[in-house]
């Protein structure tokens, strides 16, 4: 009786050890298993999406395959898994509760990778801000202004606010408003400025410059002219171009007005008279009513 | 009367060649290259002029200088004639159509970019710049795709001897099949500069491989395929700069203007 206790005894240690043994032998296998997949799925949408996206992806699949092998460790060692289950669930309500905005940025930043508005070195706006993208991030996406500043903006704000991309295409147009004084000819301005970007280099021979009537303005006759040019040379053309438009009319005697102002005084009145003596000290050419 | 080869420079005295729209000078002096050039924008120019010992100075204000270290090299430079390094959108001066069933040939020329090299000594570029003010220009079918090019205008004749030779151009015979059932019309013409050689006649023209495009029944895009090498260029040539870039060889191109849209 006492030896078939002890042979019992024995059993019941040898497949508790057994029970260890193969959680541990879940617990690595499982891990190694899910890192392959990992790497595989990575080498798989490497060429479709972008790294960072491709990394983040793997990163996900990663944590989520291991906690089902930790999952299925703690049961094969006997734990309950529907308390588990349910603690992790209240723990989870609590833990969303308390990192909602860091979970928030989480989500946009996956929505933001997939998205492929912009990509890294592109040179974007969003909101008041430009620069160049450093880096995107799960949180965050970093970028560098102009004037060398480093700016972090969280992907919540970035999911939700109008984002422009100033490297997405390779040209760009230029617009130029101009206004050049009633008394002038519409024709010889248009082939003025036409001439005037056919002639500067950074200016694209196609597509072809626009002059575009924006209307009759209080002081002048209100056109927009738009080159296109290279991304690339577009700051240069923004400086260049306005100065070679006014040495264009110049040079033409093509007036650019600026504001006229005409003062009435009133049906009643007569207009403003003005005095003028040749040799009058300054005082004698203040105006009289009449 | 050719302007590239090997000069020998007198020292301390700047060397002046006028090729076409570009002005050039080159001296040594304290161990150093000094450069400085010029280009202007008029494609007409045919001036060539080779001065050892010039008489003037370049202009400070108008000419873009550059000095460049080399103390052991000789006192000899070369100056070489190079294809451009993007391709050339081409419009003719006049609209010119090809008839269905019509093979045309088409000389166009292309501006050349001069390349400035310490003589005998392998990596030694100084300058590599086009013979004319270049002018950008957009090829593709919307402003989304496509890609940088170099607009410049030609007579696109088609009588070779009615060209009139220019020290800064390229010649290149252009073959235009329309296979289809339409007029084609040439309104522009990608020409791929950067995949094709350099060759020079015993005239010292400058010549490139031929280029033709070839429009299928029932397409509206044009194919360019590498004709015979020999094709259209003269029967003497001497080979004299490979291409910047490998070969575009079964490259679909949309060479007509029409698809601009």
């Amino acid at each position: 009786m006492t030896d078939t206790m002890e042979v019992l005894a024995d059993l019941s240690v040898n497949q508790q050890i057994l029970v260890w043994i193969k959680a541990v032998l879940i617990l690595l296998g499982g891990l190694l298993v899910v890192r392959l997949i990992g790497n595989a799925l990575f080498r798989a949408i490497d060429g479709i999406m972008e790294v960072t996206a491709a990394r983040t992806l793997k990163r996900i699949v990663i944590w989520g395959l291991s906690a089902v092998v930790v999952l299925a460790t703690l049961h094969q060692l006997g734990f309950n898994l529907g308390v588990l289950l349910g603690a992790a669930g209240i723990l989870s309500v609590a833990l969303g509760f308390a990192s909602q905005t860091s979970a928030s940025n989480l989500v946009s930043g996956l929505f933001l990778v997939l998205e492929k508005s912009f990509g890294i070195g592109d040179v974007i706006r969003i909101g008041g801000t430009t620069g160049e993208v450093l880096s995107i991030d799960l949180l965050s996406v970093k970028l560098r202004t102009f004037d060398n500043l480093y700016v972090r903006i969280p992907n919540e704000t970035l999911i939700k606010t109008e984002i422009t991309n100033f490297s997405r295409f390779p040209i760009r147009r230029y617009d130029l408003q101009v206004g050049i004084a009633y008394k002038e000819d519409l024709k010889r301005v248009h082939d003025l400025l036409i001439d005037v970007a056919d002639a500067y280099e950074f200016s694209l021979d196609h597509p072809r410059p626009l002059i575009i009537f924006q209307g009759f303005g209080n002081s002048s006759i209100d056109l927009q002219f738009s080159i296109w040019t290279a991304s690339s040379n577009f700051l240069q053309t923004r400086n260049e171009m306005p100065a070679r438009v006014k040495q264009a009319f110049d040079d033409a005697g093509i007036e650019i007005p600026f504001p006229h102002r005409t003062l009435y005084t009133g049906a009643e009145t007569a207009p403003f008279p003005v005095h003028l003596e040749s040799s009058a000290a300054p005082e004698a050419a203040i105006p009289e009513r009449g | 009367m050719k302007w590239w080869g090997k000069y020998q420079l007198t020292p301390e005295r700047w060397a002046h060649w006028r090729i076409g729209p570009l002005s050039l000078y080159g001296r040594r002096l304290d161990g150093n290259w000094h450069l400085a050039y010029r280009q202007h924008s008029d494609p007409l120019d045919d001036a060539l002029e080779i001065k050892m010992q010039a008489d003037s100075e370049p202009d400070p204000d108008t000419y873009i200088y550059s000095r460049y270290a080399a103390d052991d090299s000789g006192s000899e430079l070369e100056l070489s004639p190079r294809l451009g390094d993007r391709p050339f959108i081409v419009s003719p001066e006049q609209p010119l159509y090809v008839l269905a069933g019509e093979t045309s040939v088409l000389y166009v020329s292309t501006v050349l970019w001069v390349q400035v090299e310490v003589a005998n000594e392998a990596d030694k570029v100084l300058l590599d710049i086009p013979s004319i003010r270049r002018s950008d220009t957009w090829f593709g079918s919307n402003t989304r795709e496509g890609e940088l090019c170099y607009a410049t205008k030609t007579s696109a004749r088609t009588n070779l001897n009615t060209l009139q030779p220019r020290p800064h151009r390229s010649i290149t015979p252009v073959e235009i099949r329309n296979h289809g059932t339409g007029i084609l019309p040439v309104e522009q013409l990608r020409v791929p500069v950067t995949a094709l050689s350099l060759y020079t006649d015993p005239d010292n023209r400058l010549w490139t491989d031929a280029v033709c495009f070839v429009r299928d029944e029932g397409q509206d895009d044009a194919t360019m395929t590498t004709p015979d090498p020999s094709a259209h260029l003269p029967g003497t040539r001497t080979r004299i700069e490979e291409p910047r870039a490998p070969v575009e060889t079964g490259t679909i191109v949309k060479a007509f203007s029409r698809l601009l849209t």
